[in-house]
């Protein structure tokens, strides 16, 4: 039985990593930083920025689930 | 022209292949500064060469990693380095060019906000687009392989519009490059006297692999003439080589496991009169050392495309209906693993070392030869008349390269169509490319003379006629590739203008149906002996 994943939210991620600070502005303190939240965002036909190029990147290095 | 980045992050090979198009950057464009963004692990394929200014060295293995992290850490962690590998990217490029059609290479392309574009790119909607006339044959017509007819290094030079002084790909190795890999070779046993023959046996792909027996068979034929072979490939390859190396006998060596320097590996390959290999990066490092390549091209392998570019080299491909295979993971039987034998790569190998060409008896493979054509390009001819027949590669190499020149815009009436366009299917084709291009040119006039009622049906009239065309391409495997063609350079023109972007499709309805001509105008001449058409 798999286990439901615990998720930072976006304030928490940007006070561990500064560097996160500008990329994450579009998402709100409270988001949990989940693949779901960001490929949500960055589905096609949704206006690209900074972070859904980014989710675009790393989604296509994800092995995916089957 | 002030800054120019060309994005590549796929494998060792592809990134080889895109030094004609640097070399030709850079004499195109000397002012300029010319930048790289490929896979940090493949940055030795660029190392010293003098056509690039720099490397960005995109961390793909160290994202990859990250990405796949538990859920709960992998997106913090990951878009962390991707963050700082982005903050570090300059986006201000005025021309960007990524000859890659992916996600990953699309949103590289975004990121680096080009003034320009060539290739795959995300619009602002989130789409990923083709720009460009040559990308789009590139990645649409080349998945088609009865109509590829040209190299992916020729293809990326033809996009952009520059040629490479000296033709070829190229890789430089240093000094100590060659000091290491005689000390290997002298520590192997190896003697200044030996003819080397290097023998690659691996491929990223089951499909491409031919039998590691096969090449044990080979080496042995090898040893019986005198030549010594040497079997190359990662540490992850070594014991499998070692067993080789053995089962071939005393003198046969091993190096896989000592050449992860890829620049040991290339001073290797120079010390070797030949390389016999499977389609992998080691075909595309020996062609930019002049080494020359016997390539074993099996599954999805279209060796037009991607075989060795030196000419004089070979491309073995199994004689069987179904090669290249379209799909290898559905394949039931794999019979083109062991159609290929060791006697027919044995006679490859002396033809490559000077012998005339013999086709060995009963033998199911087909031999071509690389060459440089009369347009200036990669070409494969085929060694002897048991290979299949040219002229579709030729007849549609002929009508792409006359009508996809960069920058040239189709304008004016067309030359009437050919005899041969009176036939099935090529009259369909013709018959509605030229409705659509009469329908265009009336919506264009009904804009300049500021008549927008008239443009509703004509745009309907318009749409019925490319689902026409779409269902003829369907229909008809010979039309298939302009008709994919088509679909995706439309979906690709993204120009906001409705005058331009009418302009533009008449352009492109103008361009497909000229290379319709052409190609059956060429499928309906006689062949010449060499099976190219006359």
């Amino acid at each position: 039985m798999s286990q439901r994943a615990e998720f930072m939210t976006v304030k928490q991620a940007v006070q561990a990593q500064p560097a996160l600070r500008r990329l994450l502005a579009p998402l709100e303190d409270e988001t949990p930083l989940s693949w779901e939240v960001l490929k949500g965002r960055a589905a096609p036909g949704r206006p690209l920025d900074t972070l859904n190029a980014c989710t675009i990147i790393l989604n296509y290095l994800r092995v995916k689930d089957s | 022209m002030k800054r120019i980045l060309l994005i590549m992050p796929l494998a060792m090979g592809d990134l080889l292949m895109t030094t004609p198009l640097l070399e030709g950057l850079r004499a195109g464009y000397p002012q300029a500064r010319l930048e790289v963004l490929a896979n940090g692990s493949y940055a030795r394929v660029l190392a010293h060469n003098p056509a690039v200014d720099d490397f960005r060295a995109f961390p793909y293995l160290e994202l990859y990693q990250f990405a796949n992290l538990p859920a709960g850490q992998a997106p913090a962690a990951a878009l962390t380095r991707l963050a700082e590998f982005i903050d570090r990217l300059p986006a201000d490029y005025d021309w960007v060019i990524n000859p890659c059609y992916n996600d990953l290479a699309g949103a590289l392309t975004f990121l680096s906000r080009g003034r320009r574009v060539l290739g795959a790119d995300f619009t602002q909607e989130g789409y990923l687009i083709l720009r460009g006339d040559w990308p789009t044959y590139l990645h649409l017509i080349f998945d088609e392989p009865a109509f590829n007819a040209l190299h992916t290094a020729d293809l990326h030079c033809l996009a952009a519009g520059v040629r490479s002084a000296r033709p070829g790909l190229v890789f430089f190795t240093t000094e100590k490059d060659e000091q290491t890999a005689a000390q290997m070779l002298a520590g192997l046993g190896c003697g200044p006297q030996d003819k080397l023959i290097a023998l690659h046996a691996g491929a990223t792909r089951a499909h491409k692999r031919w039998p590691i027996d096969h090449f044990v068979a080979l080496g042995k034929l090898l040893l019986a003439q005198g030549l010594k072979p040497v079997l190359t490939g990662g540490a992850g390859e070594a014991a499998e080589a070692a067993r080789a190396a053995a089962d071939i006998g005393p003198g046969a060596l091993s190096a896989a496991g000592l050449t992860e320097d890829l620049g040991v590996l290339a001073a290797l390959l120079r010390r070797c009169q030949a390389l016999v290999s499977n389609d992998s990066g080691p075909i595309h490092l020996a062609a930019a050392l002049k080494v020359p390549v016997a390539s074993i091209s099996l599954g999805k392998v279209q060796f037009r495309a991607t075989g060795p570019y030196l000419p004089g080299s070979l491309a073995l491909e199994p004689e069987l209906a179904c090669a290249p295979c379209a799909e290898p993971e559905a394949c039931p039987n794999h019979l083109c693993l062991r159609t290929i034998r060791p006697v027919d790569v044995w006679a490859g190998v002396q033809h490559l070392l000077g012998g005339p060409f013999q086709r060995p008896p009963e033998s199911r493979t087909r031999f071509f030869q690389a060459a440089v054509a009369v347009d200036g390009f990669l070409d494969w001819r085929a060694l002897s008349t048991a290979e299949q027949d040219q002229r579709i590669y030729a007849a549609f190499r002929r009508a792409w390269l006359k009508v996809l020149r960069p920058g040239a815009e189709i304008s004016g009436p067309p030359d009437p169509p050919p005899p041969s366009c009176r036939i099935e299917p090529w009259a369909g084709f013709d018959l509605l490319a030229g409705r659509a291009v009469a329908a265009l040119e009336k919506m264009l006039a009904a804009v300049k003379q500021g008549r927008p009622a008239a443009l509703a049906p004509l745009s309907g009239e318009l749409t019925n006629l490319s689902h026409e065309i779409k269902a003829l391409g369907i229909a008809e495997p010979l039309l298939k590739p302009l008709v994919i063609y088509l679909i995706h350079r439309r979906a690709s023109l993204d120009d906001p203008g409705l005058e331009p972007q009418l302009a533009k499709q008449l352009s492109l309805y103008q361009q497909v149906q000229r290379v319709a001509r052409l190609a059956a105008q060429g499928l309906a001449r006689p062949l010449n002996r060499a099976g190219e058409v006359s």
